[in-house]
């Protein structure tokens, strides 16, 4: 009797978690179906190949904020990226066996989720402030240090997965540390890397708070980061926001053209991370 | 001599059909201790997880053949899987106390039963401690951390939590394994104090054990039974080269 | 002499690597400062307990206090914990413990995808879709149900807009319970499968191996899962910023529309014309970079004791 209400008991509970599971998933395709149904609509050619038109006019675009989003995605990558690899070098190599590098991995792992509009109001007071105006690389500058903490980590533990012997062999052979490091630590992390260096890309594509007050927006089209530029994300968030159906439809369109790219970044990253460590 | 458990013709397999036993035949006797030795790898700690079908747990294990106990093939698709457990517990290599109390750690089997009254849990708390020649040592910390015991007193306070659901059948895998000699000893007789009250099953490669504990051993090589015997007999004269082989040490 | 120049790159390397790893803690110290020095003025001017406990905030007579916002903050991060974690934690009980190998697969990676969306996308999806739903359907439902309620009725008073702090917990719930899930999940795979099987060995059920064993053996890191996701709920902007209408009152329902400290610093920053004015907002900025950053150092300290295990 009693194994009976037992069993009964955690069959419900068992059920009840598969219920939270279909709750995930519930959200999950609910958005998705969502933006797919109202993006595909705004898909058109002059959604890229036009800049936006004044409220009311026909055939306005975002020529101009898939250029800036793409030029401030580039230069936040050229510059989270290289201090994130060398940084998580330094910490799973020459700095291995000193406390400082557990601060600072700790440190990294809190700043991955300190709140990122912290660092647009960052970037704002020592960049934008002092030259009177927003630009590009004030939004390129926020982007890069929010990539930094996740490439820096990931490169660390990627890094550390490399069996120390392969590095004494190379040192047999009388090969420099950094030699073995690029040459033999790096090769055997680099699948791993390269998955860190896409998640941490695929997350700052998404971003809008920090480039609200560094970036900014610009309504035409522009190719000078030491201007304010358009950015996709800062313009879902005017359109969205603002009174013009045509402004809505666009702003579904970015946000489609974006959950795409991220969804399927994240899914290649995924996929590597997988065949190099399981398969 | 009662029979508690018959096998028969158990064949096991592991995911993707490795073939782990292969058609063991043996009786176990009731409150008798029966030792399983044998080189590492050859099935010894897979057999005695068939016992309480503790390999469910993971998903593509096969088994073929008999197991009969209580009159059922507890092989068997219908067989309760929690009622056979609460029948035929286990203890582990390394001791697992729950993360709770000393006294939650004996009760929760009873618990699980429904055994709700204080007064009953205590006693029989207080009853399965003094089995397992614990209870001097923890009767005035009950309500502190298991983990705070050490290793072997952890090992007991397993033994004890196997025996308070008062089991017909207990399983031990490799019990001292982790242990160091003092508390090995302290194991092994009260393994020897069990004997008339409770079968036990143990699996040890340590042959020395298994001659001063058991009253039955089985030798397996390979996933096979080759010799099964009184103990007596097997560390004598055994009847198969391979049994003397393995415990003159000429290999293992 | 090969080896010399070897011997000074070798250098160099170690040199430059040293720097980029140092650069972590010079941007974090360099935040505290910075957020510091501009909120300095703001913290001359209202103090501490006067900026926390003010309600007003007002551009035109330049008088800012902090309490809406941080109390929209808690409100929302609060709601969307109590809706989040019990999910969450469920999700990661039926990944670890109930599903099949191939469900394993494509829970975990649905469950990753929901994080890897971006919180604009959540919030323009709140706006657009979630916000009418809620005004509509599920906001009049709760009304006529436990709005009806004495006392916990207090919290559902109001026009249902859609545009409140309900809208704005549920979205950010949504959003949290990835990370929440996910943290959840690693800690139940810490708990050595010996002591689940030890547990079954006694005739357990398969819950009450996870209520006994797995959940309190792996409590430290589920309350370290928790603190990441308080953490990041405090700081979410556009997931709110879209549905939660930036008013800057106490909200005294769940139907109320709210403010936020990241909404606040959204929507006000760049029309900041005062130094005054800016400067408060970097107070707010500041305020809530401290919440944010002790929150998830204590979440951290949990998850590394519950490793060390």
């Amino acid at each position: 009797m009693i194994l009976k209400k037992r069993k009964v008991i955690s069959s419900l509970a068992l059920f009840v978690c598969f219920l939270t599971a279909l709750w995930g998933i519930f959200w999950l395709s609910f958005i998705i179906i969502d933006v797919l149904r109202h993006g595909i609509t705004a898909i058109n050619p002059s959604l890229f190949l036009n800049d936006p038109a004044p409220p009311g006019e026909e055939g306005g675009g975002l020529r101009n904020a898939f250029v800036g989003h793409l030029l401030i995605t580039v230069f936040a990558t050229l510059i989270g990226v290289p201090v994130g690899v060398l940084g998580g070098t330094f910490l799973a190599e020459y700095g291995r066996k000193y406390n400082i590098s557990k601060v600072i991995s700790t440190l990294a792992d809190i700043m991955v989720s300190v709140p990122a509009i912290i660092i647009g109001a960052f970037i704002y007071a020592i960049i934008v402030k002092p030259l009177g105006h927003f630009s590009g690389w004030a939004g390129a500058i926020a982007l890069g240090i929010i990539m930094i903490p996740t490439v820096l980590r990931t490169t660390e533990n990627m890094l550390s997965l490399i069996p120390w012997t392969l590095r004494e062999a190379a040192f047999a052979l009388g090969a420099p540390y950094y030699k073995v490091i690029i040459q033999v630590v790096y090769r055997g992390a680099a699948t791993g890397i390269l998955t860190g260096i896409i998640l941490a890309i695929a997350r700052v594509t998404g971003e809008a708070a920090p480039l609200l007050f560094t970036a900014f927006n610009n309504n035409y089209f522009s190719l000078d980061m030491s201007q304010p530029i358009a950015s996709l994300t800062v313009t879902i968030f005017q359109y969205a926001m603002g009174p013009y159906e045509e402004w809505h439809a666009q702003a579904w369109g970015a946000a489609l053209m974006i959950t795409v790219f991220i969804l399927f970044a994240t899914i290649t990253g995924r996929l590597l991370i997988k065949r190099r460590y399981k398969g | 001599m009662i029979p508690e458990i018959e096998v028969r013709n158990l064949n096991f397999y592991y995911t993707g059909g490795v073939h782990i036993l292969k058609n063991i035949n043996m009786t176990i006797y009731k409150n008798q201790v029966t030792a399983l030795i044998g080189p590492s790898g050859c099935g010894k700690t897979t057999l005695l997880r068939c016992f309480n079908r503790m390999h469910d747990l993971y998903a593509g294990n096969k088994y073929d053949g008999e197991i009969i106990f209580q009159g059922q093939n507890i092989l068997s698709k219908d067989t309760d899987l929690i009622e056979l457990r609460s029948k035929i517990g286990m203890v582990f290599q390394k001791p697992t106390p729950f993360p709770m109390s000393i006294f939650e750690n004996i009760a929760y089997g009873l618990k699980l039963r429904g055994i709700k009254n204080r007064g009953e849990l205590k006693s029989r708390v207080e009853k399965a401690l003094k089995d397992a020649a614990l209870w001097e040592e923890v009767k005035d910390k009950l309500n502190t951390n298991a983990f705070g015991l050490s290793g072997g007193q952890q090992q007991r306070l397993c033994i004890a939590r196997a025996l308070a659901v008062e089991p017909e059948i207990i399983l031990f895998d490799e019990p001292t394994s982790a242990l160091d000699p003092i508390s090995t000893g302290k194991i092994e007789e009260l393994i020897i104090s069990l004997k008339g009250r409770v079968t036990i099953i143990i699996v040890t490669h340590n042959m020395q054990q298994a001659a001063r504990i058991s009253d039955w051993t089985g030798f397996m090589m390979l996933g096979e039974l080759i010799e099964y015997d009184r103990t007596n007999k097997i560390f004598t004269v055994p009847s198969n080269k391979l049994t003397e082989d393995y415990i003159t040490g000429r290999f293992g | 002499m090969k080896k010399q120049r070897g011997k000074f790159t070798d250098i160099v390397f170690l040199f430059i690597t040293a720097i980029t790893a140092f650069s972590v803690i010079a941007i974090s110290v360099g935040i505290f400062i910075v957020l510091f020095k501009e909120s300095l003025p703001a913290i001359t001017k209202f103090g501490i307990g006067g900026f926390i406990f003010s309600t007003e905030w007002n551009p035109v007579q330049e008088i800012f206090g902090a309490a809406p916002a941080l109390i929209g903050t808690l409100i929302t991060s609060f709601f969307a914990l109590l809706l989040a974690v019990p999910i969450a934690i469920g999700i990661a009980i039926f990944i670890t413990e109930i599903a099949p190998s191939f469900l394993k697969g494509v829970i975990g990676t649905a469950i990753e995808l929901l994080a890897a969306i971006p919180s604009i996308i959540y919030g323009m999806w709140g706006l657009f879709t979630l916000a009418p739903i809620m005004s509509h359907d599920i906001e009049p439902f709760l009304q006529s149900t436990i709005g009806k309620l004495p006392l916990f009725g207090k919290l559902f008073e109001g026009t249902p807009l859609g545009v409140d702090l309900f809208t704005a917990s549920i979205i950010l719930s949504i959003m949290i319970i990835p990370f929440t899930a996910s943290i959840a999940r690693d800690s139940f795979n810490l708990t050595p499968s010996v002591l689940k099987e030890s547990a079954y060995a006694i005739g357990a059920t398969k819950w009450e191996v996870v209520k006994d064993v797995v959940l309190p053996y792996s409590k430290l890191g589920v309350l370290g899962g928790v603190g990441l996701s308080l953490g990041r709920a405090l700081g979410e902007t556009m997931a709110v910023a879209f549905v939660l209408g930036n008013l800057n009152q106490i909200p005294t329902s769940l139907f109320d529309a709210a403010a936020t400290v990241t909404v606040k610093l959204a929507n006000e920053f760049t029309e900041a014309d005062k130094d005054i004015y800016l400067s408060s907002l970097y107070y707010l900025a500041f305020l809530l970079f401290i919440m944010s950053f002790t929150i998830l150092a204590l979440a951290k300290i949990f998850l590394m004791k519950a490793e060390r295990k």
